[in-house]
């Protein structure tokens, strides 16, 4: 996940010292205690295996694990067996749910020293775990709660029983138990990572530096392109409206390192029975996160008396998330919508006026504990809307969906046990973050498209608004009826679920993050990702589609694809200049002229073209932005990068280029300094797949390979950020199912599983979903009657 | 061991000092020391005793290894630091332990 990502770089610090030997400042000592031949600690924790017989207050389950670590966990009772999905997830991941925790809850700095301060500081500030904990209290008494204690039970088991993971010997410390509430706050983690975004105090940062014409141009309130997820509505061009100017830069570039990443996205699609080989329908997914080592999913297989779900989780989550079951199969995408409001007061000595009274804030102290420092105050406060942040006097309150009890564990729980599109739906009632696009098909014919997750409606005056601008929270506007932050919510005043966009048995929908629909009956955001993946996906299924049916290899090949729409759209542009670029970047124009667009690993021309939009994007906003004291997180994206005219109000912004011909004419010139064409690597050098532990350190990183794609191709691959496509599946409901991880499931990283499946993974190759399992378990879970 | 042991006698303890030593290495690092130390008593001069030392430091580092192989646990080619530190260790603590024999015996060059 993206805060995972931030974390990586603070956490690399305090693991650089506590490599021992590999840095100094550690004595002797302490790095032959861990380090020693034979002895040390950490050789210990690398050879670690369960034992074979576990005793289970649960009863009767067995795990197995195949040749790639993935576990098949099987049990007739439900709590027995997520008592041994939690000893599993215990077994080889603790470090990673225990990093994820200390990250939400703020106690990474106990740990690993002040480089992680700033982000204990939102993250308490937010009080994540104030949610997490009113959510658990609405669900401890259900049914998925009973099965949520059970599965921290086999956590903590595997905790006790097992030597700790490497990652603790080498920071040193031990953790803490698991609980339900830690559950909850992983629900809470990956929401916030896909829709905690101050987009409207970024645009209006924008309006302020530059104007609300120019905001409006670099931030519309719809991409103008025709290629939605669901096609065929209104093109007609909508108003565009921007937030009231003002500057909030200095509190955006700090929240701005624990928003979700501008490359979180994700590719999903069903194709109908009508339009396949099989007759049957296809599900395909390949959500776009952060990629580390390990992974951020895990898979698992787990068999219940009545039924059978095998997929991908969280660490952390007992309940596959992504996969299928013995009726359906599911994928998700963000969608993009915009379910954070924030809201303004005004305000006299430690009060805000809310309606006609004034009220103090909401205030709590909260201790940061620093290794090896001074423990740090923070005081939280939080308004009737939420909790408040502050930065150099910029203030605001922010209500966010999921401040308050959600039910999403339920519905990810009831989606694996769900025995039809009738059920899956049911379930997908109470899925109330993040906003996700789901798709679906079951083993009888059924294909589903659907947007989950709560969306608020705000209201001022009366009239229903978007919720792109800052609120007068003092006036009450833009009020969230029904929701209760660190509460439990009623949801009254959210889009119902028949009113979000969805269609039920299409013939094939794509979703890549783009814009839902033309014509929402309700406003759902304008945070959404440029077109381009969806474009090439939909243009590659009506071509297969026009053309007969579609298998299983098809949708692989589409899931390969590397056809970069940027360069689609610019390269013609820029040849069309051509005469204007000296002698020097002809070649490299050359190169463009000659070049299918596909960002491959032997391209040079790919290169070319990657380095040059880097300049060309830099050459359109730097100076502006520099010269108005605005940071590059401000920048718009690709689509507006591809698209922007001479005409744009932006041109006449000072420090701008004349146009965009003469920037772009900079950029390729720029390229050409740095690279004579000879010299331009493939983009496979160029483009070296770099996926690394929080501890960055080279015997825990995943080897460093060529890869293809591009931050607007279907294979999708961020260099800059390492995003991209964390898990793929193709999974028809007649037929052989395949997945790959990128890297591996095993968190040992002295375990060959540790990055088995990396290779096939950079190479756009899958692992059979069916696999072949021992006779005999790993471990055997006895009931405390047995 | 005094430098009148019989050879015979030093070349049967040699065994057990060093599967003693193994066995306290697998405990602590100190075993490491202590097994240098012991292979170290073993031998007929100093120089001879610092160089068991040294063997075995290195023997230690390879059944690590093995050890490592064999519950398919690497640590593999990015782990190449972290292992030549090992070996390192291995074998600067057990020559250090070795360098025991020093108060107890003369020098190689004293016997020939």
């Amino acid at each position: 996940m993206p805060p995972i990502d931030r974390v990586r770089r603070a956490v690399v610090a305090a693991a650089l010292v506590g490599t021992g030997g590999l840095a100094v400042g550690t004595d002797a000592s302490s790095y032959l205690e861990r380090f020693a031949p034979l002895s040390g600690s950490v050789w210990n924790a690398a050879r670690a295996e369960p034992p074979a017989s576990v005793t289970s207050p649960h009863g009767d389950a067995t795990l197995t694990y195949d040749d790639h670590a993935v576990p098949r966990v099987e049990a007739d009772d439900e709590t027995a067996l997520y008592y041994a999905v939690g000893y599993a997830h215990g077994a080889d991941r603790l470090f990673q749910l225990d990093l994820q925790r200390r990250q939400m809850r703020g106690k990474l700095s106990a740990v690993v020293g002040d480089a992680t301060l700033d982000s204990d500081t939102f993250h308490v500030e937010m009080d994540f775990v104030g949610a997490a904990e009113a959510t658990w209290e609405h669900l401890r008494d259900g049914e998925t709660g009973t099965v949520v204690e059970a599965y921290a039970e086999g956590v903590n088991a595997a905790r006790e029983d097992l030597p700790l993971p490497v990652e603790f010997e080498l920071l040193d410390y031990e953790p803490g138990e698991w609980t339900p509430v830690d559950t909850m706050l992983m629900a809470k983690q990956i929401s916030w990572g896909l829709t905690g975004s101050f987009r409207t105090l970024r645009v209006a940062t924008v309006a302020d530096a530059f104007g609300p014409t120019v905001a409006r141009t670099l931030f519309p309130t719809r991409l103008d392109h025709d290629t939605p997820i669901l096609r065929g509505g209104s093109t007609a061009p909508s108003q565009s409206s921007v937030p009231a100017a003002a500057d909030y830069g200095a509190l955006t570039d700090w929240v701005g390192d624990f928003e979700p990443d501008p490359g979180v996205g994700s590719n999903s699609w069903v194709v109908s029975g009508e339009y396949t080989d099989s007759g049957a329908p296809i599900v395909c997914n390949d959500p776009h996160l952060t990629l580390m080592a390990p992974p951020v999913w895990y898979q698992q297989d787990l068999v219940a008396a009545d039924y059978r779900v095998r997929g991908v989780t969280f660490p952390g989550v007992p309940f596959v998330i992504i996969g299928e079951n013995h009726a359906g199969a599911w994928g998700f995408t963000n969608v993009g919508a915009d379910v954070l409001d924030v809201y303004e007061y005004e305000t006299r000595d430690g009060e805000y006026r809310y309606g006609d009274e004034w009220r103090a804030y909401d205030e709590t102290e909260h201790t940061i504990a620093v290794a090896d420092g001074d423990d740090v105050d923070v005081t939280v406060r939080k308004t009737v809307h939420g909790p408040v942040l502050d930065r150099e006097g910029q203030q605001v309150a922010v209500a966010w969906t999921g401040l308050t009890a959600t039910e999403t564990t339920t519905a990810v729980h009831e989606m694996a046990k769900s025995d039809g599109v009738e059920e899956f739906v049911a379930a997908l009632r109470s899925f109330d973050e993040p906003t996700q696009n789901v798709v679906y098909a079951d083993r009888d014919g059924n294909t589903l498209y659907h947007v989950t997750g709560r969306i608020p409606i705000r209201t001022v005056d009366g009239e229903e608004v978007r919720g792109d601008r800052v609120f007068d929270g003092s006036a009450g506007e833009g009020e969230w009826r029904g929701f209760t932050p660190y509460g439990t919510s009623s949801w009254e005043g959210f889009v119902p679920f028949e009113e979000k966009p969805g269609v039920r048995n299409p013939g094939y929908v794509a979703t890549a993050n783009q814009r839902v629909t033309d014509d929402p009956e309700h406003y759902v955001g304008q945070g959404y990702s440029p077109p381009f993946r969806g474009m090439r996906i939909y243009e590659r299924l009506d071509t297969a589609t026009g053309a007969g049916t579609v298998g299983p290899a098809d949708m692989r090949d589409v899931q390969s694809d590397r056809l970069d729409e940027r360069a689609k759209l610019l390269v013609p542009r820029l040849l069309s200049v051509r005469e204007e670029v000296g002698e020097a970047a002809q070649p490299h124009l050359d190169a463009l002229a000659d070049w299918d667009y596909w960002m491959n690993r032997g391209s040079h021309a790919a290169t070319v073209f990657a380095e040059w939009f880097a300049a060309y994007r830099e050459a359109l906003y730097g100076d502006a932005y520099e010269a108005a004291g605005v940071s590059a997180g401000h920048y718009p994206n690709d689509w507006i990068t591809a698209t922007i005219e001479a005409d744009s109000p932006w041109f006449a912004v000072a420090e701008t280029p004349d146009s965009p011909a003469a920037a772009m004419v900079s950029a390729i010139e720029s390229v050409a300094d740095e690279y004579a064409l000879p010299d331009v690597p493939a983009y496979g050098s160029y483009n070296e797949l770099t996926i690394d532990h929080p501890f960055d350190q080279s015997f825990l990183n995943y080897p460093r390979m060529p890869i293809g794609g591009s931050s607007a191709t279907v294979k999708n691959y961020r260099k800059d950020d390492a995003v991209g496509s964390s898990w793929r599946m193709v999974v028809p409901m007649d037929g052989d199912a395949s997945v790959v991880l990128p890297g591996g499931n095993d968190g040992n990283p002295f375990a060959t599983e540790y990055d088995d499946q990396l290779r096939e993974w950079a190479l756009g190759e899958y692992l059979p979903f069916d696999r072949s399992w021992p006779d005999d378990p790993a471990v055997t879970f006895r009931g405390d009657g047995a | 061991m005094s430098a009148d042991v019989p050879e015979s006698m030093r070349a049967a303890f040699l065994p057990v000092a060093v599967l003693v030593g193994l066995l306290l290495a697998a405990v602590h690092w100190v075993g490491l020391a202590v097994g240098g130390a012991l292979v170290g008593l073993a031998a007929s001069s100093t120089r001879r005793g610092l160089a068991a030392g040294a063997g075995f430091g290195a023997l230690a580092w390879a059944v690590f290894l093995g050890r490592q192989f064999v519950a398919g646990v690497g640590p593999g080619p990015d782990a190449t630091q972290l292992v030549a530190v090992a070996l390192v260790g291995a074998v600067v603590l057990a020559t250090v332990g070795a360098s025991v024999r020093v108060l107890t015996g003369s020098t190689g060059r004293a016997r020939r």
